[in-house]
This record gives C-alpha cells, structure tokens and sequence, in this order.
C-alpha cells in the first residue's frame, strides 16, 4: 500500500482512468464506472486532519495509548493512521504528511511497520 | 411496503447480563419459550423462523429451536453486524406481511462473555488492522461532531446518566446502579473522548418476538414501518458527525408509515457509545442538526419527557449482546405499548420506534441500519 522513494514513503491507491474517481488503498474496479478502470497511482503526501482520537483500550498487538486519525488527501481520499502528533496540537486541518514507522507489533514482540502521519516540519 | 397488516403477538427476553454457566442454546430457549407462551399461540403455528447473531457459530437457529421440538419449518441465520436481530425481525414481518406465512419468530441471541473481556473485534479489513476498535470509531465519529456542533464530553456524560437512571428501572438490563456525571467523566479512558461508562457493555442474553396475521386478544399492535437501509460509500469527504444511514431509514420509514417523528411517543435507540445517542437524534428527526444536545439537556429525552428516548436503558446500561439487540428493542417497544413497563412506563404510548444501526466496513457509515414503528391499534 506504501512504496520507499529515495525522497520519501508515498502511499499507493488507484485512479479511474474513465471517470477520474480516487481510492485508498488500490482497488481494480471502479464502483462509479463499473469498468476495469483503475490504475495505480501515487497520492498526494500531505493532506489535512479531519477527526482524530487517542485510544487506550486496544486489541492485542497495539501499545497503548495511541492515536489515530483521519488525513484528508488533496485528491479527495481519506486515510485512517497513527500519528506522531502531541495531544496538544491535535486540531481539525492540521497539515500532516506522511512517515513510516511501527504500527503494531507480532505475538513475538517483533514490530510491523506501517505509515504513519506527523506534523508538517516547519 | 406491507401487503397485509403485521401483528405483534407474542415478546420475551432473558436478562441481559454475563450469563457465564448458560450456553448460547439455553439463552435462546428461554427466549424463545416466552415469546411463543406469552403469543397465546400455539408452537406448531409458527410457519417460518428468523435467527440473528453476530459471533455464535453456524446454525445456531437451528440448534436453539432443536430442544424445543420447533423444528420443520424453514429457519435461516442472519448476521448484519448490530443490526441482526432487527434483520431478522424484518425478515419474519415480510414473511407474514406478504401471506407465505400466517405466523413467524424472530429472535436474536448472543454469548459474548465467551469471548473474554476487551473490545469485540471488527473483522480484518484495513482500518482494523491499523488499531480501529468499535469505540475508537465512534471516538473519531464525536470529534467530528464536537466540531460540528459545539457539543462537548458533559453531553456524552449525561446520555450515560440518563441510560443508567432508566436502566435501574429495567429488571432486564445489564447494569443497575445509577451513575453521576463526575463518575462518568471519570470513568477509565477507552478512546478519548469516550470513557468506560459512554460504552457499553458486551452482554450475553436472547430476546424473541411472534408476528402474525391474526391480532389476538386486546389492543393489537402493528407493524407501522419495517425498514432497512445499508451504507453507501461517498466519494469523498464523508460527513462522520451525521448518520446517512440512519436518516434513510427513518425517512423511509415516516414515508411509509405516513407517521412522523412527533408521532412518535418513545424510541428504543442504539446507543452502542454514548455519542451515538446525539447522532440519532438528528438523524431520527427528534430535532435538527446541531440541536441533540438542547434536547438532551432539556430532558425531553428522559422518562416524563415529550418522547423518552431508551426507557429500558439503552444498550448502554440493558447492555448489547449484539444479534439479541434489535429484537430486545421490540420487546421493549411493545411492553411500554400495552402498558407493562411498570416503573419504566411511558404513560398513554401509542407509537414506539425501534433503531439498530452499526457495523464496520471503512467507507461506509454503516453496514445496516433497521428501524421499526410499532403502533398500538385501538380494538
């Protein structure tokens, strides 16, 4: 869902060819078309805090407390992802870009890592 | 969309609680008896039979219904994440409703403690896999809603507040001790903004319900509404602080009942997180957008008001033990309308709205939303 470019991760979804639609993560069917019309595309690596939380109580495999949010794209996708982020400065419209690091961790303590959003460096 | 009028004969639950040393099959029984000895029915005139359940294993209809020698007509299993035993209460009116058959059970049952204790999980998709829990959704859901509306954590608090001073009332629901607002706000942290006391619990239990083509004896109650609407995915920017879902179906179901929400003289609402409660207000037509907190906050929502929302303490404080939830309700709906809810009782209700709504697939609000509009007839 993510690639590694010597600049940096970018997140990897999908966009109609016909009709313009975006996704996140890739899908190979456009809904909107009903065509196989869908081609990877590399989206946007900053986008905007829309909701967020910090959860405590968690399933296995997550240290807690972390948070969580959803980062409005510029191409009109919506990503859900931890962030690196103080409570304090949480707020809606935040500009967020994108970082890899842990997300969860396997039975053998081992951590997986997944993107993850932080504060546009100023 | 009702063929022929749908009656509801015959309601009966277990308590909701942790039922540790009953198993999945007894719960269910024991539903099941009561609704069909309290239909005045009798158990052979039952023609098709619905089962909704989230997380018990395969056939579990089938194997409810063995032991009481209910076995011959057809029976089907349906799981629609919290709205499954609505769905399979739907399922029984249409049957009745379109003549297949003259008298159909409903019921839901559910052994959650079984599970252990935590959040239940959500099933594997992405959002899941990086850390989404029930209540963490519906935490990203009351930020937004904050934000829109200006509502803050005391009105999360005080929808606890109120479900908990019904649920005392309730000798079925889960929970039975009434809680302040300071314990509330103070409660252990589940996902900010959400405290242990603004979610509620997994509870183990089994509620039916008998429909029929034929009245009974006394003030009958019908089947005014009976709908169910599944989300849509929105291209973009989803508005997280309104319930799509849930507007459809109550628009559906005004429309075809030709009711309104001022007709309506209580509501048995899901209130899986105390935010929840807020949401379904608007989306339900109890007030405008914007306007659940004044609402709440003017008690019309409690026992005394204009339209008491979650008499019997919502999932809340009955608790959700989830395929038994929507048919629960309906039990609810129909003591408060002959008039049995005893300390709970709405005085004089006439029409009762039942809601379940939930389920997470990312991109949708929800994966089913079911609203019923239960009607007292006069004889």
């Amino acid at each position: 869902m993510w690639r590694e470019r010597s600049d940096g991760p970018v997140l990897v979804g999908s966009r109609c060819s016909a009709c313009g639609l975006s996704t996140f993560p890739e899908r190979a069917f456009c809904r909107r078309c009903w065509a196989d019309s869908m081609e990877p595309v590399e989206l946007s690596r900053t986008g905007r805090l829309y909701t967020w939380t910090t959860v405590h109580a968690a399933q296995p495999g997550y240290r807690t407390p972390y948070v969580l949010g959803y980062v409005d794209l510029p191409e009109g996708v919506r990503v859900l992802a931890p962030l690196d982020v103080a409570e304090a400065d949480l707020r809606v419209g935040l500009a967020l870009t994108l970082c890899l690091g842990p997300v969860r961790y396997e039975d053998d303590g081992t951590d997986v890592t997944g993107y993850r959003f932080q504060t546009v460096a100023a | 969309m009702t063929a022929r009028p749908v009656y509801v004969r015959g309601v009966g639950m277990t308590q909701f609680t942790f039922h540790r040393t009953s198993t999945v099959e007894q719960l269910g029984q024991d539903a099941v008896r009561t609704a069909v000895d309290d239909s005045g029915l009798a158990p052979a005139a039952i023609g098709e039979v619905f089962c909704g359940t989230v997380l018990s294993p395969s056939g579990t209809g089938q194997r409810v219904l063995r032991d009481l020698g209910l076995t011959g007509p057809p029976v089907t299993n349906v799981e629609n994440a919290c709205s499954s035993g609505a769905s399979a209460f739907r399922l029984a009116v249409r049957a009745v409703a379109c003549g297949a058959v003259d008298t159909a059970l409903a019921f839901g049952v559910e052994h959650l403690s079984s599970l252990g204790p935590g959040t239940l999980p959500l099933p594997k998709d992405l959002e899941a896999t990086i850390g989404l829990t029930p209540p963490a959704l519906y935490a990203l859901r009351a930020r937004a809603y904050f934000e829109a509306t200006g509502a803050d954590a005391k009105h999360l608090a005080m929808v606890s507040v109120k479900a908990r001073r019904h649920g005392a009332l309730n000798p079925y629901a889960h929970l039975r001790e009434t809680v302040t607002l300071d314990d509330v706000l103070g409660a252990r942290m589940i996902a900010d903004p959400l405290t242990r006391l603004m979610c509620c619990p997994a509870s183990d239990g089994a509620a039916a319900a008998v429909v029929s083509a034929e009245p009974g004896p006394g003030e009958p109650i019908t089947v005014a509404a009976s709908v169910l609407c599944s989300g849509i995915e929105e291209d973009q920017g989803r508005d997280m602080a309104w319930s799509e879902t849930t507007a459809r179906a109550a628009a559906e179901a005004y429309a075809t009942s030709g009711l309104g929400p001022a007709d309506v003289d209580l509501a048995e609402i899901h209130d899986a997180f105390a935010i929840n409660e807020l949401m379904y207000y608007e989306a339900l037509g109890f007030c405008d957008r914007g306007g659940a907190a004044s609402l709440l906050e003017s008690e019309q929502t409690s026992l005394g008001g204009r339209i008491p929302v979650n008499p019997s303490g919502g999932l809340l404080c009955r608790g959700h033990p989830a395929g038994a939830t929507g048919v629960a309700q309906i039990c609810e709906a129909v003591w408060q309308l002959r008039g049995t809810a005893r300390h709970r009782q709405v005085e004089g209700a006439r029409v009762a709205l039942t809601h379940t709504t939930g389920g997470g697939v990312s991109g949708l609000d929800h994966v089913a939303c079911a609203i019923h509009l239960l009607r007292k007839e006069r004889s």
